[in-house]
């Protein structure tokens, strides 16, 4: 329970951080559908706190949080329902019992795809499926922020020829 | 002189092969018109198009589409331009846009073995090649040296030169992977052209790790590359033109083409001779639509061999995650394989292989992997480290004899200029199920010594496509059996050309390109000396 206490502690903050947030606020000005999320308070503060527990960061990168929730939004104009049942769901005892992975109940389907959607983006960047996949983020994505001490997104350079053949 | 409508040579298609041939012919005085259908685009678009692709492992996704010029697209839905009509669909990924399907690739760049150009004679399936290895082996070096290729001089093809570049340095991935498996594998490395140091204005690798679908820095050749050095040698190079009927005379001599721009006016173009460099698969469509009165069945193609006899290498892959950390993501994306299984009397009774070993990132494989499997939080951290560290990928490069039932025609449907599709039969047989059976328990091997757990076939009867389409043009001495003679000429044509992967008869065990552009650079001569002597 314990870490669930500290994650809300840390969306909070993380939310703190948005408002202050100089990056945020001209990102907020700069489109108008991300303008478009400042009255949708309580999905955004939802986003953060279901991605903070889900991700097990105690802060979670705000500029990132706004344009992955822009994006559900886009795709899912409803997701503010879906992340309220979410966050409710992984408030109770059983989902987050076992430390590694997730134990949604049979009648929990839609919370749990919607958690693994909530995942994806964080780690791979990308929001929704089939036609509707968006790309929002690469590099800063968490899957490859959590191997940046030995590898490079693909695409970014390692470094000098050769460098490679060293034990990492 | 070339202008927009005339030249002495006129190529349909500027990929790798179109390209390296217009450019030689065009150093040595001839006037080259290149006709590409697709747009040109630059690397620094497709880089970015990459990165913003929510398909990244897709290699056809950076690559823009049109449907003026369509090729297949797999994602976000499969476009299905090709109209599969066989058992198994053949997922052909080829990119129409100027330089062509090399743009996505990992440069490998090899020789056949000498046995596979006489597969009939010494083991009694498949064809003879008209030509043999030694007669290749100069232009072998000549594209090596266009390209910059190094390698591992224990592959089995004979060299008369050094390799003109050195190779890029093993990965800590590689060396771990080939000291676990000696003695009993030998890994060695890929023949690839990518640069160890600066080359012809290019970079030296710099481990980006995308070789495909697009190296961000060039420091691999491609058909782009290819084809901006034709124009820097004066070739004249028009996109977006679409040709869609080849015109002849009573003796059947070519004498124009026609094509379409993307606003569907008509343009006619008027050569000596004329080369169609437009990919194994779109060069069968072409002549097939061209057909007239005289040639019913399509042009070149009074042997019907047109479009049959197609190959790849049906490909079975197999992952696993190591017992030591390794990561493999350092470095470029396909470094070395194993090439002890490409030759040997059991040829006789199944499909010769290679085994390839990935050293692409498994970082965002093992992340959805993970994901799926209800991983979350500090935990979904550690695995995602712990296996990509480990996950070793692995597939085959086998060869399919070629059966005349396998072939490309024209299917019923349309594209948006109202050109025919392309259709499809394709089926697997024996020899390649019992080569797949072999690899399987080298596979299995493999993993073994590794210490793997975790291990993963790919499914069990299906194969995948690893787009080294070939035999749709064969070259061959008897006019009955093939559509083009040892120089790709047509057997029915006499000023028609052809380049290509599709000219070769056999796939071999080995990645096509640098066979096929050796080839082109061999009909660029002997276009050369008919303009010479006539």
């Amino acid at each position: 329970m314990q870490s669930k206490l500290v994650s809300r502690r840390g969306a909070l903050k993380a939310l703190g951080a948005l408002a202050l947030s100089g990056v945020a606020s001209q990102l907020l000005l700069s489109t108008r559908a991300v303008a478009a999320l400042v009255p949708a308070g309580q999905g955004l503060h939802d986003f953060i706190a279901v991605s903070s527990t889900l991700t097990g960061k105690a802060e979670v990168n705000p500029t990132l949080a706004l344009a992955l929730y822009g994006a559900f939004l886009k795709s899912s104009p409803e997701i503010d329902d879906a992340l309220a049942r979410l966050k409710t769901t992984l408030l109770g005892a059983d989902v987050l019992a076992q430390e590694d992975k997730t134990a949604f109940a049979e009648a929990q389907k839609a919370e749990q795809a919607l958690s693994q959607a909530i995942l994806q983006a964080w780690y791979l960047g990308v929001v929704g499926k089939g036609k509707k996949s968006v790309c929002v983020a690469y590099a800063d994505t968490l899957s490859n922020q959590v191997v940046a001490d030995v590898l490079v997104p693909p695409s970014f350079s390692y470094g000098p020829c050769g460098s490679w053949s060293a034990k990492p | 002189m070339t202008t927009k409508n005339s030249a002495d040579v006129c190529v349909i298609g500027g990929g790798i092969c179109g390209a390296l041939l217009a450019r030689k012919l065009s150093l040595a005085g001839q006037s080259v018109l290149m006709l590409e259908s697709g747009p040109r685009v630059g690397r620094g678009e497709l880089v970015e198009r990459y990165r913003h692709s929510a398909f990244k492992s897709d290699f056809m996704a950076p690559y823009p589409f049109s449907e003026m010029s369509p090729h297949p697209v797999f994602t976000p839905e499969a476009n299905k331009y090709i109209e599969q009509a066989g058992p198994h669909a053949f997922q052909a990924q080829y990119i129409r846009m100027l330089g062509g399907t090399s743009w996505h690739w990992a440069a490998q760049m090899w020789r056949y073995l000498p046995s596979d150009f006489k597969t009939q004679s010494l083991y009694g399936v498949g064809k003879d090649w008209p030509i043999s290895y030694d007669d290749l082996e100069p232009y072998y070096y000549e594209a090596e040296v266009i390209s910059g290729v190094g390698g591992s001089t224990e592959t089995g093809s004979p060299r008369s030169q050094p390799f003109p570049m050195e190779p890029v340095p093993a990965s800590y991935f590689q060396q771990r992977v080939t000291d676990r498996l000696a003695p009993d594998f030998k890994v060695l490395d890929d023949c690839t052209a990518r640069n160890s140091r600066s080359f012809d204005g290019r970079p030296a690798c710099c481990g980006n790790n995308n070789c495909m679908p697009v190296c961000p820095i060039d420091a691999q050749y491609h058909g782009g590359i290819a084809a901006t050095s034709a124009e820097k040698a004066g070739v004249h190079t028009i996109t977006e033109a679409v040709v869609y009927k080849l015109e002849h005379d009573d003796q059947g001599a070519i004498t124009a083409v026609n094509y379409y721009d993307w606003n569907k006016t008509s343009h006619r173009v008027t050569a000596k001779t004329f080369v169609i460099a437009a990919n194994a698969i779109e060069s069968v469509k072409l002549l097939l639509m061209s057909a007239t009165p005289q040639f019913p069945n399509g042009l070149a193609n009074r042997s019907d061999q047109m479009g049959r006899n197609l190959c790849d290498h049906p490909a079975i892959g197999v992952t696993f995650d190591m017992d030591e950390p390794v990561w493999p993501g350092r470095g470029p994306v396909s470094p070395c394989s194993i090439g002890q299984f490409r030759d040997g009397d059991f040829r006789r009774e199944h499909a010769p292989f290679r085994i390839d070993i990935s050293n692409a990132s498994q970082v965002a494989s093992v992340t959805k992997e993970l994901i799926g499997a209800g991983y979350y939080g500090v935990k979904l951290e550690g695995a995602i480290r712990d296996r990509a560290s480990r996950r070793v990928s692995i597939k085959n490069a086998l060869e399919q004899l070629p059966d005349p039932d396998n072939r490309v025609t024209l299917s019923d449907k349309k594209d948006a200029l109202g050109l025919p599709t392309p259709r499809i039969f394709w089926d697997i047989d024996d020899y390649v199920k019992k080569g797949t059976v072999e690899t399987r328990k080298r596979y299995d091997e493999i993993a073994k010594q590794l210490g793997a757990t975790n291990v993963k076939h790919s499914k069990e009867g299906a194969f995948s496509n690893r787009q080294h389409i070939t035999g749709t043009l064969s070259m061959g001495k008897d006019e009955a059996t093939s559509v083009t003679d040892p120089f790709g000429r047509a057997h029915d044509h006499a000023n028609l050309y052809m380049v290509g992967t599709g000219v070769m008869p056999t796939v071999g065990t080995c990645n096509v390109t640098l066979t096929a552009v050796a080839l082109a650079l061999r009909t660029a001569d002997k276009i050369l000396s008919e303009a010479r002597h006539g």
